[in-house]
């Protein structure tokens, strides 16, 4: 029988309890505990996620827990808009007041819904940090994301010609 | 000090691994002005988002290319022909040869099946017609006399205008019978309303087609030698330029020849038609139409769709061919004659044209001897050989006139189930 919680040992070296629906969430953890049916129940090691943002993983978890699974048949029937943005508005409450954060713990959000093939918690964060970048000017971008400027003048006479660049672009 | 220092601090981006960038771009930006900008931010953003959009680009479309100065004016043809292309094929779903019905299978108008009685010719035409514009667009050399449009697109399709291919699959989807003839898929142009059954495209005026079963092209009524015959798997491009009156094909993805339809007969006769694709269908096989809606087989380069439209055209005359009107006057009355009261497999054969007393003319070596099974009744009479019309004619009649004495009908030619053929007489009547 299997036990109703999962141990993982986060990077930080700290062992966190999470339910096991919580930890089905998860592709990562549900395939690693598919593949060790039967074996001892030991905590698995996610050497690529932090304890802080562990548990940011399974607060989310927590309330979507009853969010209906992704279903590959609406994909399908929607294959033409693949090529579409996706709807850029975020519209539970709960998940604005989720992504309200600092950059820094967003991107190390994302970078563990990737890791944890959590999809849900992986598209919220993809489309929050799109929607930082949209409507934005490459000056604010850079300052929002502190990112050099590293192009040279002739990279950007390069752009603005393919572009046809306009007056707003720098 | 402190609020500069925080505003530098670290690139956030640096930690996010460049897949997750692209899918960022591509599943949740894709506005162009956002990407624009986001292209002036720094050169990983730059290549980002460059690369994302070839990416969609040629899951899409196949080859893309950056957008460049040079192939600007790509942009404005391939946008016109994606929004003026045909979109499928219009086709007859049933009809009778022999006086038994065919019928012709399609779900989305650009896959097809026959069922039935194979034998008679029936031709499946686009909705729309090649646009002339689009290839002139792309065609119209020198490209770097256009000047930078405000196109906000970074890449391009690259693909060829006014082309479509088809292909022969290795699939057989439902239950045939061949009466006559061998497996033929005719590719090529023709108008709006050729003929939907009865005849093969290129057997008319006005219309043009490579037929698989001899290879050869096929123009307004005269063929000549042109390429080699198509089998179940081959992919057949066939493209219009018709600016400069060529028609070129390809085969699997590789460039096969070129018809000038200047030459000789024109194929206009002097009046404005629009070219519409046809494909002329004779097989048991299924097969597949895709006008760019799928990435094609042929995927050519800028330089090498310019120089497929200066390659001089490796076949170019008519004027020493063959004609076959008469073949397919005479064939549709053969036709005609015998669909009434026409025996159903299996047959009770009365006799096998084995013996050169019913069979008199004589074929060259490379199509067989018509003693042989593997010289058809039907590609003996209508193609394979060259004898004369008259020879052709003498050999049907004394065939005919054969089986009538014999009070049988006929004549037929029938699968020997080993990949051979026979033909004879059998007998008649309703099964």
């Amino acid at each position: 029988m299997a036990s109703e919680s999962i141990s993982v040992t986060t990077s930080d070296d700290q062992t966190i309890q999470l339910s096991r629906k919580h930890a089905q969430m998860s592709q990562t953890i549900n395939s690693m505990l598919e593949d060790s049916v039967g074996a001892d129940q030991e905590a698995i090691p996610l050497p690529n996620v932090s304890s802080e943002v562990l548990k940011k993983v399974i607060d989310w978890c927590t309330h979507h827990e009853n969010d209906p699974a992704p279903v590959e048949k609406v994909k399908k029937l929607n294959k033409k808009r693949e090529y579409k943005a996706k709807n850029s508005t975020i519209s539970d409450e709960w998940d604005k007041n989720f992504v309200n954060a600092e950059l820094r713990v967003i991107v190390d959000i994302l970078l563990a819904a990737n890791y944890l093939d959590v999809k849900g918690l992986f598209e919220l964060m993809c489309k929050h940090i799109a929607n930082e970048l949209k409507g934005k000017t490459p000056d604010q971008i850079r300052e929002r994301f502190g990112i050099q400027d590293d192009l040279t003048e002739e990279d950007k006479a390069a752009m603005r010609k393919a572009w046809g660049a306009t007056k707003n672009d720098s | 000090m402190d609020a500069l220092t925080s505003a530098i601090e670290i690139n956030l981006f640096d930690s996010l691994p460049t897949e997750l960038l692209y899918y960022i771009v591509i599943q949740h930006i894709k506005e162009e002005n956002d990407v624009r900008r986001l292209t002036c931010v720094c050169r990983r953003w730059r290549d980002v988002c460059i690369n994302s959009y070839r990416s969609l680009c040629e899951a899409k479309w196949g080859t893309c290319l950056q957008l460049s100065e040079d192939i600007i004016d790509w942009s404005t043809a391939l946008r016109y022909e994606v929004s003026h292309r045909p979109t499928s094929m219009q086709w007859l779903e049933t009809g009778s040869s022999f006086g038994r019905k065919w019928y012709l299978h399609s779900e989305d108008g650009l896959s097809f099946h026959l069922e039935g009685i194979l034998g008679g010719d029936r031709t499946i035409i686009a909705d729309r017609p090649f646009d002339s514009r689009s290839f002139s667009y792309a065609f119209g050399l020198p490209l770097e006399a256009t000047t930078v449009s405000s196109s906000t697109e970074t890449l391009l399709a690259l693909r060829p205008p006014n082309y479509y291919e088809v292909t022969i699959t290795s699939n057989k989807k439902a239950e045939t019978m061949r009466q006559r003839g061998t497996n033929c898929v005719a590719i090529g142009f023709a108008y709006k309303d050729f003929p939907r059954e009865k005849v093969m495209p290129g057997w008319l005026q006005k219309s043009l087609a490579w037929h698989g079963d001899d290879g050869k092209i096929f123009l307004n009524g005269l063929s000549n030698s042109f390429g080699r015959q198509l089998i179940p798997g081959d992919t057949v491009g066939c493209g219009l330029n018709d600016k400069e009156l060529l028609i070129y094909y390809t085969v699997n993805g590789k460039p096969s020849g070129v018809v000038n339809l200047d030459d000789g007969e024109t194929f206009f006769n002097g009046e404005a038609e629009p070219f519409y694709p046809v494909v002329g269908l004779d097989t048991e096989y299924e097969i597949q139409v895709n006008f760019g809606n799928r990435p094609f087989l042929w995927n050519p380069t800028a330089s090498d769709l310019r120089d497929e439209a200066r390659r001089p055209p490796c076949y170019v005359s008519y004027r020493n061919a063959a004609p076959i009107l008469f073949a397919i006057v005479f064939c549709l009355a053969v036709h005609a004659d015998i669909s009434e009261d026409f025996p159903q497999p299996p047959y009770n054969v009365v006799e096998t044209f084995t013996s050169g007393e019913i069979t008199s003319i004589t074929c060259p070596a490379d199509c067989g001897n018509p003693d042989s099974r593997h010289c058809l009744w039907n590609a003996d009479i209508q193609n394979t050989c060259s004898a004369t019309y008259a020879e052709k004619r003498s050999v049907e009649e004394k065939r005919q006139g054969r089986c009538q004495q014999l009070g049988a009908c006929g004549p037929v030619c029938w699968s020997d189930g080993q990949g051979g053929y026979a033909c004879g007489c059998v007998s008649c009547g309703k099964k």
